[in-house]
């Protein structure tokens, strides 16, 4: 067997048991012979990518593409066109993300990939929705829905309904939301894919919470942070146990609500969820206000709010703002 | 349900191990048949005419495949551009030329396999929604829901049949919609759903009937419309009484032509879809209101079914909170909560204005939060009075909230909670969408006014 077709057969069997670090390791070791073979281009793009390597995926497919478009891999340039829009939006980088799932959507009409232009008009959607285009974003996740349901695919249809439903909560429509949220926990069952049912009824919880119902909104996500703990996602664990907090509060039983957000923010901070650290900072802020400790509650929300700054949330981040001024300006009466 | 295989027609000795390399990578069985020999499954089978050597007898051997349907691809070691020219003419999906070629031919029937999966799973995906959607699981037997079983189960068979389905809000119009479709003669096509009041009017246009790239500001590339995607299946237009006037006018053409034009096109595509519009507002005073148009109503009111609110069909209650107790008690593993009398008679008792989505709603939030037996208070959320709320916010925020909780306390009913709270639907919406406090007050003045 020659050297390339050797290394194309160990990055296989590197992806057949998802040994991704490995995989870059093989290929940035090997990077010219992995450059002039789209299957190896787009494989080492996912590997960075599903690594957390998001910026060196961007730069090597944003290189590899101009090549890609003149080979007759046409699977091959779909995939790392939609790979290279996924590390464009994991950077924030929304201008680029937006142009490469287009492309990535007239590519997949062209050939016919359904499945592909299901994702890309989700991904579009995540986009719009990030930009505040929320009518833009529900019909883009309409057509995904709807596309993905003509493919049987339950995964996609879980994915799509708890983002549309992300979405319909931002807008206020809260029971369009939780329709949305029981529909993907009823895709996310029949495909058997837990991390996504327990995903959209932390969505549900969230909801319930939006409701101002906190009795249900603790006790979903006190069962949810433990779901999350059991499937080793400490980010949603550390999430949920926010919601949790913030429940309590609402409860107004401030010393629990205390201690959960003491704990998610330790989780939060440990794994370096900047997001996640940024909201339960607010939530402590909020506490703090609702149990008279106004310095405390103007410190944590600063903290929060210089998190949310460097995260670019500038819908959160100005809501955060009025509130603090609100708060500093009765503070000082 | 088995999967795919690889099933290479061997039309010469060549090219040794290579079919066993191939389909140990894509993890498929293999099948290595002799010349004619009849394979084929087209459903589950990914063929190739292996010719190495023996090129002169693809061309009849893919004429052999064309006419079983197959989908196939040949394989030469030699090839000029006759030969590719006549091979494909006689039906060949591809052909490649070895070893020159071999990693598009990886790339081909890695394509081919995930087709034909995805096409299996969509079998599978519209038999289990069959299953799902029985008209067998619709609980009820009061007379109004009788009635509107029965004329359901009239136009099922007749696929073509508008329908338009009218009740609360929560009265189960869309699943009712979803047990038309997959209980009727269009079930294995696809079933798309859009809420007309969940957009703005240009973005539902284009939603409804697509766009060609640069139709206008912002259309970077062309996009299939709903109708488009629906083809051979069901389109369910939701709240079809919240349409646009100029919209309702595309959509009567679209209904009587058969054919809709996207935006920006020149084009006209052909579309064979069942209509079932749903609405909870009064088409008729529309019409009479010149909000609605008059022929689509008559076009849509074909086969009217009116969908009870809970209120009206006492009797049911009873039957559907069991089936939603032993249905979250399942779906949270717990113990199913024994239902007492009195809960049973507050059940009965409530107005339930969100009709069968807020019983649903309340059984689960019962289930959740209950400790053994449910009581009447297990169906009242402990909202602790007068407290202000964790998130605190600007004024708009505070109106926003009070809107919620007005279409919460309305079972999502927008109409009736913007009549509770003495301002338009509109407005309602906006506020929900975030107007702008200052700028849009003297407009929404005017509109409450109206």
């Amino acid at each position: 067997m020659s050297e390339r077709n050797l290394l194309r057969s160990e990055t296989r069997r590197l992806v057949a048991n998802g040994a991704w670090p490995e995989l870059n390791t093989l290929l940035l070791a090997n990077e010219s012979a992995a450059r002039s073979h789209p299957e190896l281009v787009r494989l080492l793009g996912e590997g960075l990518i599903r690594t957390g390597r998001a910026r060196e995926a961007r730069d090597w497919l944003a290189e590899a593409l101009p090549r890609l478009q003149h080979t007759d891999d046409r699977l091959s340039l779909r995939m790392a066109t939609v790979l290279s829009g996924a590390a464009y939006l994991e950077l924030g980088e929304l201008d680029s993300a937006r142009r490469a799932f287009e492309a990535t959507l007239e590519l997949a009409r062209y050939d016919r990939d359904e499945a592909l232009v299901a994702r890309a008009m989700n991904n579009l959607g995540i986009v719009a929705n990030i930009e505040g285009r929320w009518d833009d974003a529900i019909a883009l996740y309409t057509l995904a829905v709807t596309m993905h349901q003509r493919n049987g695919e339950r995964r996609g249809l879980a994915e799509c309904s708890h983002n549309m439903a992300i979405t319909y909560r931002d807008r206020g429509e809260l029971a369009e939301a939780d329709d949305l949220e029981r529909r993907s926990t009823e895709y996310a069952r029949e495909a058997e894919q837990e991390r996504l049912l327990a995903l959209a009824r932390l969505g549900r919880a969230e909801i319930a919470l939006r409701r101002r119902d906190f009795a249900l909104a603790a006790k979903a996500a006190n069962r949810l942070s433990l779901e999350f703990e059991r499937l080793d996602d400490r980010i949603r664990a550390a999430d949920a146990i926010r919601l949790e907090g913030v429940a309590s509060t609402g409860l107004r039983h401030f010393d629990r609500a205390r201690a959960l957000l003491d704990h998610a923010l330790d989780i939060s901070r440990e794994i370096g969820a900047l997001l996640n650290v940024a909201e339960t900072l607010r939530a402590r802020a909020e506490l703090c206000e609702a149990t008279g400790r106004m310095d405390e509650a103007l410190a944590d929300g600063r903290a929060a709010l210089e998190a949310y700054r460097t995260l670019g949330a500038t819908r959160e981040s100005e809501a955060l703002a009025a509130w603090m001024q609100q708060l500093e300006s009765r503070d000082s009466i | 349900m088995t999967g795919p295989s690889l099933v290479v027609e061997a039309l010469s000795d060549s090219f040794g191990t290579l079919w066993q390399e191939l389909a140990s990578d894509l993890e498929l069985p293999l099948q290595v048949l002799e010349p004619a020999t009849r394979a084929a499954d087209a459903e589950r089978t990914i063929l190739l005419l292996a010719a190495g050597g023996a090129e002169a007898t693809l061309v009849d051997a893919a004429r052999r495949s064309a006419a079983q349907g197959l989908t196939f691809a040949a394989i030469a070691a030699d090839a000029d551009y006759r030969l590719a020219a006549n091979v494909l003419r006689a039906g060949a999906d591809q052909l490649f030329v070895l070893p020159r070629d071999l990693d598009l031919l990886r790339s081909w029937l890695k394509e081919r396999c995930d087709a034909l999966l995805a096409r299996s799973r969509q079998r599978a995906f519209s038999q289990a929604q069959v299953s799902k959607f029985r008209f067998e699981g619709i609980f009820g037997a009061s007379p109004a829901l009788v009635h509107a079983l029965e004329r359901a189960a009239r136009v099922i068979p007749h696929g073509s049949v508008t329908v338009l389905l009218t009740g609360e809000t929560g009265t189960g119009k869309e699943l009712f919609a979803r047990a038309i479709h997959y209980n009727g003669p269009r079930r294995e096509g696809p079933f798309v759903d859009i809420n007309c009041a969940a957009l703005p009017e240009h973005l539902l246009e284009s939603e409804l009937f697509g766009h060609e790239k640069g139709a206008f500001t912002g259309a970077t590339v062309a996009k299939p419309g709903l109708f488009e995607v629906a083809n051979g299946g069901t389109i369910f237009l939701d709240e079809i009484g919240h349409l646009a006037l100029a919209l309702q006018g595309k959509l009567l053409r679209a209904i009587q032509e058969r054919s809709i034009r996207p935006l920006g096109g020149t084009r006209t595509v052909s579309v064979d879809v069942r209509i079932i519009a749903a609405t909870h507002v009064d088409l008729a005073s529309a019409v009479q209101r010149r909000e609605f148009r008059e022929d689509l109503y008559y076009r849509l009111n074909v086969l009217p079914i009116a969908l009870p609110p809970l209120r009206e069909r006492r009797d049911d209650i009873l039957p559907l909170a069991r089936h939603f107790l032993a249905q979250f008690a399942d779906e949270y593993d717990v113990d199913a909560p024994a239902l007492t009398p009195a809960a049973a008679r507050a059940l009965r008792e409530r107005e339930w204005p969100g009709n069968i989505r807020e019983l649903r709603n309340a059984i689960e939030r019962a289930v959740l939060l209950g400790n053994g037996a449910l009581d009447e208070s297990s169906f009242v959320p402990d909202l602790p009075a007068g407290e202000p709320a964790p998130v605190s916010g600007t004024l708009s925020d505070v109106i926003r909230s009070a809107v919620q909780r007005a279409i919460d306390a309305h079972g999502g009913n927008k109409s009736a909670a913007a009549r509770r709270l003495g301002i338009s639907r509109t407005r309602l919406q906006r506020i929900l969408d975030g107007e702008q406090e200052n700028g849009e007050r003297d407009q929404n003045q005017k509109e409450d006014a109206s």
